[in-house]
């Protein structure tokens, strides 16, 4: 329950609530006086920024809420406003906290006292030292940590005004505690449970506390934390690009990464073991607090920034669900830190107007597959179309209510004039008597429909079914092949790809000999003209790695978590009946064959014989361009799929294999998708 | 990536080499640190010290092919060393984001439409219609006798058109353009009302703010989408000067998804790709 007061943000349809780091450094107190002279606030060190590269945006010059005091209550209910006004939900404010002695407390005292603001808020303990370098390294101290369980009691205990008020934000019931440097507390466990236990005391529900990966990576949850949370630049390893740049600052020393670069590697970081909430990052250069030895992050923009929100929402929504969809910004007003929400004069609201038109974007949930009801009432309907046309074979009209046969080979067919007869062909060309084929022309625009009409007419071995329909995707048309076949056994082929001769005899061989209700076989990789494909590419180069593998892996299942290694769903020959409980193929655009047969692997076992009988054929113009954002959009949810109900998977029921089982999955790096119980500590 | 290396012997002259290069390299001094790996290889290619932390070094100026070809060569010297292995692990997952950036890039792009101007606007047409020109060179590595720098200038004609380039660029003698050197100190800047950027290689950074250009066109060729991201938004001022887009061809455009103007021999022809509707 969050018990917080309601954000107004009318555009949040999806409950995630984006909380932004909030600097209160911006009025004057008698320590920083002392320390970097009378009257300094942050704007000292933002005023002198300039520029140490060509193109080097600095200084940023605040826009519409100037060089503000903090200590005027009228500035924070403008800061309030407008992060309100584009769907912020709160601010983070940093807490100083110095063995009972507070810094830069005044913004949020006031805050506190006043009632005013009526915007949620939460805290970070910024529990790092104070440096004359701001990095809070042992160097040039200013103010100095010194830990101890009593000390912890006392700073949990100064928070207990904060976590009565209404306006705390909470995570189901729990005040929200972030912590900067979790690493830096000795008896860090110790310390948690001493806060929580705190807290139960004085009457307030215990603290959902959150630690920031600020110091490497590490389970927080084996400290007591709840969850972590991103702190960047903290941790990245983005491009070093000073070789690039003209510097225009002789004396520069520090270095200028790519930010985008840095966002990708975000963006396709595999989920951890244990909860972790997004921080997105505006932009990031610190050169106004370190001038010539600085670190700036080049390539920030609204629409950059607006982009990797819309990633984070659609993650945080598929990871995390109730109270816990929290998205954290780093940060409202990190002036000195180039990072900050609040409009500057180069991009006016820029970056807020992202955060807005980010949560409006529509929210696509992840495919589901179609039941098999739904596939014969949809293949029912299309057959009433004008626009369908089927045709079939003499000798499937000879006797229509004959036996179904053993195999339907289902075949998908789009634009593929040069290569599908010759994969019709490989299919005519099996050792196996009792198949019929099953060819859906999905719109082809070539000539690969009249192609398909003449081998209706000559193809006398098998019996062969040809459905001409307007074009709807790859996985609707092998639903609606799936739909009209008979066969106890269905095996796909792709209308470019062709299958060894022995293929099918082979692999329902290794069915029967095993129980199995879905068999694959080794891939060979062949290029327009049939030879195998030469160009060993990074891409078809592990392709061939996960194949062999495959061979050696003591359960072809463990291989299949990484990825699909029976490439394509061409290379599929599965039980029909297993249709009944997984269904047709999702929509997905790329991960449609891996989802299907990870749920079939809750169904069967699955096996794997090593010799190439397929032949996957590979053009020169074959590229996932593009898809490779979207294809880790859906492994994570190909994968949060497969793992909801991981507990009733057949490895997992025996004990022989539910060790390896697990072995397996936490070696890949998949053990974030493991319910709470069964992830690593 | 932090470097990493356990330094053996090595003759006098090349272990001082090595000494000074780690020093330069732990300094950040990239480019010095590089030269002094090289001669160490260059005298010793068979120096695994040398010639993993020239791979480092390659790592750390972003040039990852490079980085990956000498640890690659180290780690074929010492197969079980732990610290090049990393070391090659790293830039590998660096050398895999570098598409998905691209790929981040070719996403993004179609954003920027705001900051561009719609060249099938009337007025807009007009604004480009027989006046000077001034044409810069953003493009790193091209001379100004170059058929697509012709090309561009032809499309123009028969506007008055000046060649503006900076300092260090290489120009050809056969060059029919009126050519200038760029050199802000003495105010020989681009004075136009247009002015049409010829690739996106570099930023113009302090010089574009004083130039104060009215109408600003950008030609591209065959930029990656993360160039163009970049300088766009730097061209079109933020949004506060609407930038006007030129394309190589009809392939071009569609591959940057931005309204803009198709530059060909024949037809003076304009697009308008379709928009990523969200």
């Amino acid at each position: 329950m969050n018990d917080s007061l309601p954000s107004e943000a009318p555009t949040d349809k999806r409950d995630v609530r984006i909380i932004a780091f909030y600097l209160p450094q911006f009025h004057p107190i008698s320590e920083n006086d002392l320390w970097w002279g009378k009257d300094f606030t942050e704007w000292t060190n933002v005023r002198k920024a300039t520029p140490n590269f060509r193109g080097h945006y600095q200084p940023h010059i605040p826009g519409e809420l100037g060089y503000y005091d903090l200590r005027d209550p009228g500035v924070r209910e403008r800061q309030a406003a407008l992060a309100r006004q584009y769907g912020i939900h709160g601010f983070c404010y940093y807490y100083y906290w110095f063995n009972g002695k507070r810094l830069l407390e005044r913004p949020l005292d006031d805050m506190l006292s006043s009632a005013r603001p009526e915007f949620p808020f939460c805290v970070c303990w910024a529990n790092e030292n104070w440096t004359r370098r701001w990095d809070g390294r042992d160097s040039d101290i200013l103010m100095a940590q010194q830990y101890s369980i009593d000390d912890s009691r006392e700073f949990i205990r100064s928070l207990f005004p904060l976590f009565r008020d209404k306006r705390y934000i909470r995570v189901n019931g729990k005040p929200l505690l972030l912590i900067y440097k979790a690493n830096l507390i000795p008896e860090l466990a110790r310390t948690v449970a001493m806060w929580r236990d705190e807290c139960r005391n004085a009457g307030i529900e215990e603290i959902y506390a959150v630690a920031a990966m600020t110091s490497g990576p590490g389970s927080p949850s084996s400290h007591g934390f709840d969850a972590a949370v991103e702190f960047p630049p903290h941790g990245h390893m983005a491009e070093l690009i000073n070789e690039r740049l003209t510097f225009t600052n002789r004396l520069f020393d520090g270095m200028v990464f790519n930010l985008r670069n840095y966002v990708a590697q975000l963006l396709t970081m595999p989920r951890p073991e244990f909860k972790l909430f997004r921080t997105l990052i505006p932009s990031w250069d610190n050169t106004p607090r370190q001038q010539d030895r600085g670190t700036a992050f080049v390539g920030s923009s609204p629409e950059l920034f607006e982009y990797w929100l819309e990633q984070a929402l659609h993650q945080t929504c598929i990871r995390h669900h109730g109270d816990e969809r929290l998205i954290f910004i780093n940060a409202w007003n990190e002036w000195g830190e180039g990072c900050h929400l609040e409009p500057d004069q180069r991009y006016g609201r820029g970056y807020l107007q992202a955060i807005a038109s980010a949560l409006a974007a529509p929210f696509v949930p992840p495919p589901m597959r179609p039941g098999l009801d739904n596939i014969l009432a949809h293949a029912t309907a299309l057959k009433k179309q004008a626009a369908v046309r089927q045709i079939r074979s003499p000798r499937s009209e000879d006797d229509p209510e004959r036996r179904p046969p053993r195999i339907s080979v289902v075949m998908p067919a789009y634009n593929h004039e040069r290569f599908v007869r010759m994969a019709l062909d490989s299919v005519v060309a099996q050792t196996l008597d009792d198949l019929e084929i099953v060819v859906i022309d999905d719109g082809s625009s070539d000539g690969t429909a009249a192609i398909l009409d003449a081998f209706v007419a000559q193809c006398t071995r098998y019996p062969v079914t040809v459905v001409h329909q307007p074009n709807e995707g790859a996985y609707a048309a092998i639903n609606h092949g799936m739909a009209l076949a008979r066969g106890e056994i269905i095996s796909i082929i792709n209308s470019d790809d062709m299958y060894a001769p022995t293929r099918l005899a082979k692999l329902l061989s290794a069915m029967d000999e095993h129980g199995a209700g879905f068999a694959f076989s080794g891939t060979r990789f062949i290029d327009d003209e049939g030879a195998e494909f030469a160009d060993d590419s990074s891409y078809v180069g592990q392709l061939r790695d996960d194949i062999a593998r495959c061979k050696t892996a003591p359960n072809p299942l463990h291989e299949l978590l990484s990825s699909n290694v029976a490439i394509s769903t061409g290379n599929f020959c599965f039980r029909r009946d297993l249709l009944t409980t997984i269904g047709g193929f999702g929509s997905f655009r790329m991960c449609h064959d891996w989802d299907f047969i990870l749920a079939a692997s809750y169904l069967t076992p699955i096996r794997f014989v090593h010799e190439s009988l397929y032949e996957y054929r590979l053009h020169q113009h074959n590229t996932f361009a593009g898809l490779r954002l979207l294809g880790h959009a859906e492994a994570d949810h190909v994968l949060a799929r497969f793992f909801e109900d991981i507990e009733r998977h057949p490895a997992m029921l025996d004990p022989a294999s539910r060790q390896t089982f697990l072995n397996a999955i936490r070696r890949r790096g998949f053990g974030g998708f493991l319910p709470a119980a069964l992830r690593a500590a | 990536m932090a470097p990493r290396a356990a330094l053996l012997p090595a003759p006098d002259a090349e272990q001082h080499l090595l000494a000074a290069a780690l020093e330069a390299q732990k300094a950040g001094r990239l480019s010095e640190a590089r030269e002094l790996y090289q001669r160490v290889v260059a005298s010793q290619p068979d120096n695994f010290d040398a010639r993993h932390m020239l791979g480092v070094v390659h790592y750390q100026r972003g040039e990852l092919e490079l980085a990956r070809e000498h640890v690659a060569l180290a780690i074929r010297m010492r197969p079980l060393e732990r610290a090049a292995l990393k070391n090659l692990f790293l830039i590998d997952k660096a050398l895999e984001r570098r598409p998905v950036e691209e790929d981040i890039s070719r996403e993004v792009l179609p954003r920027l439409a705001p900051r561009c101007v719609a060249p099938s606007s009337p007025d807009e047409h007009e604004r480009w219609q027989d006046a000077d020109l001034d044409i810069v060179v953003l493009k790193a590595g091209i001379d100004t006798s170059s058929p697509e720098l012709e090309r561009l200038a032809r499309w123009f004609r028969p506007r008055t058109l000046t060649l503006w380039l900076e300092s260090g660029m290489p120009k050809q003698a056969q060059s029919t353009l009126a050519t200038r050197i760029i050199e802000p100190t003495v105010d020989a800047l681009p004075r136009a009302n247009r002015v049409v950027f010829f690739g996106a290689d570099r930023s113009p950074g302090d010089w574009f703010q004083s130039m104060n250009a009215g109408n600003t066109g950008l030609y591209c060729s065959d930029e990656p989408h993360s160039l163009l991201l970049d300088r766009i938004p730097e061209l079109a001022r933020e949004g506060r000067a609407p930038l006007r887009l030129f394309f190589s061809s009809a392939t071009q455009a569609r591959r940057i998804g931005l309204p803009g103007t198709i530059v060909g021999d024949e037809a003076r022809s304009v697009c308008m790709p379709s928009l990523r509707i969200r």
